[in-house]
């Protein structure tokens, strides 16, 4: 069983990036945020934006939380292909030589 | 049944059996069968995933959540929508570039491939099973309403279309038969979100004051509730909503039929956008159903329940905004909608079965293509069944739980052995197999000993754990036990090498 663990980590290769991390901690902040605020301080959420309007806080930060999902993937997404466009594209068959 | 609404569905159902005809004279080799050849362009998976998401739990059941209890379901679909974000930040990426048909594959490149496979195929077999159970009763629950036909006639039904998209067509009808049901349902959703706005000067802000007005609701119904009552189960069902989906085997499934890891990354961009906004739209649809179905005596009955269950308010209200041809079209996306995503889990069951069991373990890699495509149909047969009888058995459950049950063991079993198996290094064989273990048994466990199975199904006065679901212990356990048991066992080894 030990010698599978010496293997090195076959990720490692052009165009790779660990980005995603703090893609998916800003998300979760967000999210965090909504769930933290609607457990502990649901009556700041239940506040209107606009005096005597319904529309509220709650229904603000949800719509933030669906719509900053977009943004950051849209980010994410044309980021990562320059990255992978600057480190030269991986040939399709060498890649799957990897997956086998 | 009206005969323009029966039209309208018998014509929905025989384009997806066209769809598998089609796929079918396409389909020959195992690449053919679970990744469509990888032919499928990242905008069209991107649909495909936006399917896989959007079943119909999702556009009847949140609809139907919001209608009972207002502002809390809508909670839910703004959870659903951090999920797939997180699935292309962490995963898709070095998914598609390091596996070929399952997740299995990945995680078999650094660690020992026998118990990996082992693991990954029973992980991947119990989280689609209770979704496929989810799946089954919901459906076999609508046919009922919508058809009047027999529970067990419906659910038999749902169990043979499916295994015809999947044994003809696989991967490919699959895909297909979602992309059209992911058009059909986005199309419906904008129609009607266009006719509720519609009816309320195209103002929001009005749609949720005449909800507020209806009778039996109050200004509450505008803020959650739920969360400041047990503030633990919140945090932990935002933990499974979050993560859920990056363990679901048939979701991670999607990331192999795209050409490389560009087309992955694009699939999981128009996926997001399409899911998200759908969610969003929840909002308009579920209190344009509070402010439009109150009062009707065609869609409310005189106890105040909706007519047909709760999770029939999205169909009501298809009805009273569009007469018969929109209650037929809704009603028949919604049935294409829970086919598409059934026949979705038996093709990821059958390729844990097939290539990582029998193809990789129990013939080691020996074995043809055609014995493994022999070997996928008959777990897809066999799946097929399982699903009738079990959808006949759990008949009288709660749907929404087995969904959270899904969701909870993907988070704890699946997501963390993957996720520790792509970035770090240090992960030994050992560590992977207890975490996943340990993840995978304390999920049920806790499930079952919570208010959802202890109280609500055993008929217990009090549940022995609280915290429902799970997914706010048993995921960082996953996490922990991996890294205990890789830590030890390293350190162990680099001992005996000195």
């Amino acid at each position: 069983m030990v010698s599978a663990t010496e293997r090195p980590l076959p990720a490692q290769v052009p165009g790779d990036n660990r980005s995603g991390f703090g893609f998916a901690a800003v998300l979760a902040v967000a999210y965090g945020g909504f769930v933290l605020l609607s457990a502990f301080t649901p009556e700041l959420l239940a506040r209107p934006i606009l005096p005597g309007g319904s529309f509220n806080w709650a229904f603000a930060y949800g719509f933030f939380v669906a719509g900053l999902g977009i943004v950051l993937t849209c980010v994410y997404v044309v980021r990562a292909n320059h990255v992978e466009d600057k480190a030269g594209v991986i040939p399709l068959a060498a890649k799957q030589g990897t997956a086998q | 049944m009206t005969p323009v609404a029966i039209v309208c569905f018998v014509t929905i159902v025989a384009g997806t059996l066209w769809i598998t005809w089609w796929a079918a004279r396409r389909t020959h080799s195992t690449n053919d069968f679970y990744a469509a050849g990888g032919r499928i362009t990242g905008f069209q998976n991107g649909l495909a995933l936006a399917g896989d998401t959007l079943s119909a739990g999702a556009f009847l059941g949140l609809t139907g959540l919001v209608f009972a209890s207002g502002f809390d379901g809508f909670a839910y679909a703004v959870g659903y929508s951090t999920s797939l974000p997180m699935v292309v930040f962490l995963l898709a990426e070095r998914l598609r570039r390091l596996g070929r048909y399952t997740f299995t594959d990945v995680t078999c490149l650094r660690l020992d491939e026998r118990p990996m496979r082992i693991f990954g195929a029973i992980a991947s077999l119990i989280v689609v099973s209770f979704y496929l159970i989810a799946q089954m009763v919901g459906a076999g629950q609508l046919i009922q309403l919508l058809f009047s036909l027999n529970y067990v006639v419906a659910v038999s039904l749902v169990g043979v279309l499916m295994v015809c998209y999947v044994l003809f067509g696989g991967m490919t009808a699959t895909t297909w038969v979602q992309i059209v049901k992911a058009i059909l349902m986005l199309s419906i959703g904008a129609v009607m979100v266009a006719l509720i706005l519609g009816r309320f000067g195209f103002s929001f802000s009005s749609v949720l004051q005449e909800a507020v007005r209806k009778p039996g609701r109050s200004v509450a119904i505008l803020s959650p509730r739920a969360p400041s009552a047990s503030p633990l189960s919140a945090i932990s069902l935002g933990i499974a909503l979050m993560f859920g989906t990056s363990g679901l085997p048939h979701v991670l499934m999607r990331f192999f039929t795209v050409p490389d890891a560009r087309a992955a990354r694009t699939s999981v961009l128009w996926g997001t956008v399409f899911s998200s906004s759908f969610y969003a739209a929840v909002s308009v649809l579920g209190f344009g159903a509070v402010a439009i179905l109150s009062g009707e005596s065609s869609a409310i009955g005189a106890n105040g329940q909706v007519l047909g269950g709760g999770n029939m308010a999205a169909i009501h209200l298809a009805r009273l905004l569009g007469g018969d041809p929109m209650f037929g079209i809704v009603s028949a996306v919604a049935f294409a909608a829970i086919l598409a995503v059934v026949a979705g889990l038996t093709l990821a069951g059958a390729s844990a079965v097939s290539h990582d069991l029998y193809a990789r373990v129990f013939c080691q890699g020996t074995s043809t293509d055609a014995q493994e495509l022999r070997a996928s149909r008959i777990t897809t047969l066999v799946l097929g069944l399982l699903a009738i009888i079990l959808g006949v058995a759990f008949r009288t459950q709660n749907v929404a739980y087995m969904v959270s049950l899904a969701f909870a063991i993907a988070a704890s079993s699946t997501f963390p052995v993957l996720l520790l198996s792509l970035y770090w290094p240090g992960l030994t064989t050992r560590g992977a197999i207890s975490g996943g273990c340990t993840g995978l048994v304390s999920a049920l466990l806790l499930t079952v000993t919570g208010p959802s199975i202890w109280v609500k199904v055993f008929g217990f006065p009090a549940p022995l754990i609280t915290l429902d679901p799970p997914t706010l212990v048993t995921m960082p356990l996953a996490f922990l036990v991996c890294w205990l048991v890789s830590s030890w066992e390293r350190s162990g080894n680099a001992l005996a090498l000195r």
